[in-house]
């Protein structure tokens, strides 16, 4: 091998070098040679170089701790001695290195050999990793979000500030146990389940989509949150990122949204009501007055020397039947304004239109308004409150029966339909085909007013003088949280408003 | 044989009507009862009643107007106007063009055979001379007075008690006062007393 390459040729590899190779005098430290590597580095010439040591390229470095460096060397207690250290330029900017000293004493003069390596690289970029490990543990730290990253075995790898004080537990309390520590039953004895089921079926139901669930405090108590699970695979084990929030509050709001929603329904039920008390008087009339007639006539027959029992007892079935039908049209009001949770059941909406016609109905003799049914044949089944869509028709009839009042034709019209949408062929769709019950209420009154038309189903609008305009609102709510749609047009007629209810609608 | 005297109904409730019926007829008439004007009108001429129960409300148009058309055509037929709930102002109107007298639903126990029986007496069994009337709204103070305008106009008492600014358990005390002062049995009696003392045309 040496005979190949000759001592010429290994001093100008030296010399060409890009590493920086230095031979210093190690009694006076002075530089004997400094190779090109050295040169284009530091920014010196050789002539430069010959005046100077390498304490002067490693200003930093203290010449007590130089000596302590070398020692060893000098000692021959070791070979070779290495350090980090920053050198000087020419013009006066560092860069790191990193020195590789050795002592040669086999010939004088004793030297040091240096081979130095510019750090500037690496060290750039484990101060770029360190920055963003702190950037990252400074966003985990704060973030209002908790992260909890687990590995494939559901053991908690991180848990962070904002965990501790979500979970109520110390981050040294959860390191390695199962994540379902922090989860209510039946979710805690199934989590593995979910983890074992996702790595064989890679299946994500939860991964990159996000719901919300349960979570359990140290202390046991239990709130709702949502929660954003990500993935990592990292040399073929997987790490998951679990980001949760707190959603106790909104919950609570939108519960006491729905509250407040449901006392809205109420109150406008209830001023449906009061606008039917006079008519409702009216209705109960009809039976007490009747009852009252029939139990004169028994008051006569039973006087009678020889009453005829048969005409008794008929008069009698007559009375008990006019008492029924008072207490049909209490029954039928106090279904109509009872308080309740909403309740939905699947129903037929020709009965329940036919039902709330009746109610909005009642005390309109010798108004001599002319109501048209014209009901769909085999209208599916939809899932829907029965007392809130009824509350909707007797809203829209008595509209409608209120628009016709000054006419000359007082027709209202009820009609029923059905709307196939394009199905998707589905095996349900043959038990509930896909579409929707369409119910439109018609009258022959002026038609609404085009200023009116664009906001009438908006709270407080109302075109009439005495009502709060809050029916048509409650109504659009009713309809829209059923998945319909409510609009009106006017038409040659009148005015028509329509509503939809979509089949198979479960939205809550 | 005698045939007993016959008596209309005209009521659009069914129950109502065959009940009416049926107190007339244990009460010794001929009814018959129609459901509405239309029906009535068609058959009201065959037989002269002596009598018509008539209900203000009615699907095919107005019991007011059936009442004028009869009144206009058999000026001494006694017309009873029933009437339900908030109806009264259109009793009275019917008082006005003609009618006998109206009871209102549901008829307490007698009152239906008391205004039968009076509206068949030909002559009114209390017909005091008008003078006599007016000196029976005499002893009102204003504010009866004020009551009792209220009252003759057919509104209740809540409505009487916001126009003039009373509660309405006040308006029903000064109420009570006003049929105590002018000895009016029922609220039709006071009515027609008004009408004929001049305070309600």
């Amino acid at each position: 091998m040496s005979e190949t390459i000759g001592p010429a040729r290994l001093v100008r590899i030296l010399e060409l070098s890009r590493n920086e190779i230095y031979l210093i005098d190690a009694a006076t430290l002075n530089f004997l040679f400094a190779n090109n590597g050295a040169l284009s580095n530091t920014g010196y010439s050789q002539d430069d170089m010959s005046r100077l040591t390498p304490l002067d390229l490693k200003p930093e470095l203290p010449r007590p701790v130089w000596e302590r460096l070398v020692r060893p060397l000098i000692d021959g207690l070791r070979h070779q001695t290495r350090f980090d250290a920053r050198h000087r330029r020419k013009d006066g900017s560092f860069y790191d290195v990193s020195v590789r000293l050795e002592y040669m004493a086999d010939e004088a003069p004793a030297v040091f050999v240096a081979f130095i390596e510019d750090m500037t690289e690496r060290v750039e970029a484990e101060t770029l990793r360190a920055r963003s490990d702190a950037l990252l543990a400074s966003v985990i730290a704060t973030a209002p979000d908790a992260i909890i990253t687990i590995d494939a075995d559901a053991r908690i790898l991180s848990f962070s500030r904002a965990a501790e004080l979500m979970l109520g537990y110390r981050t040294a309390e959860v390191i390695g146990r199962n994540v379902n520590i922090l989860m209510p039953e039946p979710y805690r004895s199934h989590h593995d389940g979910y983890i074992e089921r996702y790595l064989r079926t890679g299946e994500k139901r939860i991964i990159g989509i996000g719901r919300q669930v349960q979570a359990q405090r140290k202390n046991g108590t239990v709130f709702p949150m949502e929660l954003a699970v990500g993935e990592v695979l990292q040399n073929d084990t997987h790490i998951f990122t679990g980001f949760i929030r707190d959603v106790s509050d909104r919950v609570a709001m939108e519960s006491r949204s729905n509250a407040l929603q449901r006392e809205l329904n109420h109150a406008a039920r209830l001023t449906a009501m009061g606008e039917m008390a006079a008519a409702l008087a009216h209705e109960l009339n009809q039976p007490l007055s009747a009852i009252t007639n029939y139990a004169s006539v028994v008051d006569k027959l039973l006087a009678a020397e020889d009453p005829d029992r048969d005409r008794v007892a008929g008069f009698n079935t007559k009375i008990g039947e006019q008492a029924n039908r008072a207490g049909e049209i209490i029954r039928r009001l106090r279904e109509f304004v009872r308080r309740g949770e909403t309740e939905r059941h699947l129903e037929n909406v020709n009965e329940i239109v036919r039902e709330a016609v009746q109610l909005a109905m009642i005390g309109s003799a010798g108004r001599g308004v002319r109501f048209a049914y014209s009901l769909g044949n085999a209208l599916p089944d939809v899932l829907i409150d029965r007392v809130q869509i009824q509350q909707v028709v007797v809203n829209l009839v008595r509209n409608a029966m209120d628009a016709v009042l000054e006419e000359l034709e007082k027709n209202v019209a009820v009609e029923t339909h059905f709307e196939e949408r394009e199905a998707v062929v589905d095996v349900a769709a043959t038990f509930n085909p896909a579409g929707d019950v369409h119910i439109t209420v018609r009258d022959t009154g002026p038609g609404i007013a085009p200023e009116v038309l664009p906001a009438m189903f908006e709270p407080f609008v109302t075109s009439k003088s005495s009502g709060m305009g809050i029916g048509l609102a409650v109504s659009r709510s009713i309809i829209e949280a059923h998945g319909g749609r409510i609009w009106a047009e006017n038409d040659e007629a009148g005015a028509a408003v329509h509503f939809t209810i979509p089949t198979g609608s479960a939205s809550a | 044989m005698t045939r007993e005297p016959l008596v209309h109904v005209v009521d659009d409730d069914d129950a109502v009507r065959d009940s009416l019926c049926a107190l007339l007829e244990i009460s010794g008439y001929r009814v018959t009862g129609f459901a509405d004007a239309a029906a009535f009108r068609g058959r009201a001429r065959d037989e002269e009643p002596v009598c018509v129960f008539l209900d203000v409300r009615l699907p095919d148009g107005s019991g007011l107007d059936i009442n004028r058309e009869l009144h206009a055509a058999l000026p001494t037929l006694p017309v009873i106007i029933m009437t339900g709930h908030g109806d009264v102002p259109m009793a009275v109107d019917a008082m006005r063009e003609g009618a006998a007298d109206f009871i209102e639903k549901p008829f307490e126990g007698g009152r239906m055979a008391e205004a039968l029986t009076r509206a068949l007496s030909r002559t009114p069994p209390v017909v005091p001379a008008d003078a006599d009337i007016r000196a029976r709204f005499a002893p009102l103070t204003p504010r009866e007075t004020d009551v009792m305008r209220g009252m003759v106009a057919g509104n209740p008492t809540k409505i009487i008690a916001h126009e003039l600014g009373l509660s309405p358990r006040t308006v029903e005390i000064h109420r009570g006062r006003v049929m105590k002062k002018t000895d009016a049995t029922s609220l039709s009696e006071l009515v027609k007393m008004a009408m004929q003392a001049g305070i309600l045309t």
